[in-house]
């Protein structure tokens, strides 16, 4: 039986969103968000005695604000992909989904370099003046990440614009 | 104002059926009744151009524009 590639990529992007809660559930029990296991990801963060267990905990959890965003991508890829498969891949529909993946990467983007600096900064609150961190990183695969979702904001616009034209044209004999 | 086909008018006046002026113009038959029934959101000027020239007419004998009112009348 041969399956058409939208099809494939529909039921993998909801396979991924219905594992996802369940990867999660399964880092928790492992104790990823343990205060030892949170203070282990950040070896470079001098981390206070002082700090209470909730704040550690609270900066675990920051950290998945970009995954949450990366969930809802997700779900937006899974709708481009359902409309690919119905034959609707040269609609107002497809088009206002590809410009949410690409605003949903760029908020990825950020919330990513955010995120790790509201960790850093939450695990070293507790720490004695001086000795605070408020540490902001950078990187290629950030700026990597950036230009593609911003590309794809652009081409998501333009085929909106693209999809109101045609529908300006239909109904012209 | 509304702009209302009067299509209808002149292909009874010239005797010709809606499948031969569209076999004629070269569009849809399908095209040529949603364009008779007005029910079009505009018309190509080559389209209507090719009408005048086939049915040997004006764009106004095609085309009229009635105040609304009379339109929906």
């Amino acid at each position: 039986m041969a399956y058409r590639l939208p099809t494939v990529l529909f039921y993998a992007t909801w396979a991924t969103i219905i594992a996802a809660p369940v990867v999660l559930a399964g880092l928790i029990l492992n104790g990823a968000f343990a205060p030892e296991a949170i203070k282990a990801a950040f070896p470079h963060v001098p981390v206070s005695d002082a700090q209470s267990v909730d704040e550690i905990i609270c900066a675990g959890v920051v950290g998945l604000a970009p995954w949450a965003i990366a969930l809802w991508v997700l779900y937006q890829a899974q709708a481009l992909f359902g409309l690919y498969r119905d034959g609707k891949a040269l609609t107002r529909d497809a088009a206002h989904r590809i410009f949410q993946l690409g605003l949903g990467l760029v908020l990825v983007a950020i919330t990513a370099v955010l995120a790790r600096t509201a960790q850093i900064l939450i695990l070293t609150w507790a720490n004695e003046d001086g000795t605070r961190m408020l540490a902001v990183s950078f990187g290629f695969t950030h700026v990597a990440l950036l230009l593609a979702a911003g590309l794809m904001t652009i081409i998501g616009r333009s085929m909106i614009e693209a999809a109101d034209a045609v529908d300006d044209m239909r109904g012209i004999v | 104002m509304e702009i209302v086909v009067r299509l209808d008018v002149v292909l009874a006046l010239r005797k010709m059926k809606a499948r031969d002026l569209a076999e004629q113009i070269g569009i849809s038959e399908q095209n040529v009744s949603l364009l008779r029934t007005g029910k079009v959101k505009g018309i190509r000027f080559n389209t209507l151009a090719r009408i005048c020239e086939v049915l040997d007419c004006q764009p106004g004998d095609i085309l009229e524009a009635v105040p609304a009112q009379d339109a929906k009348a």
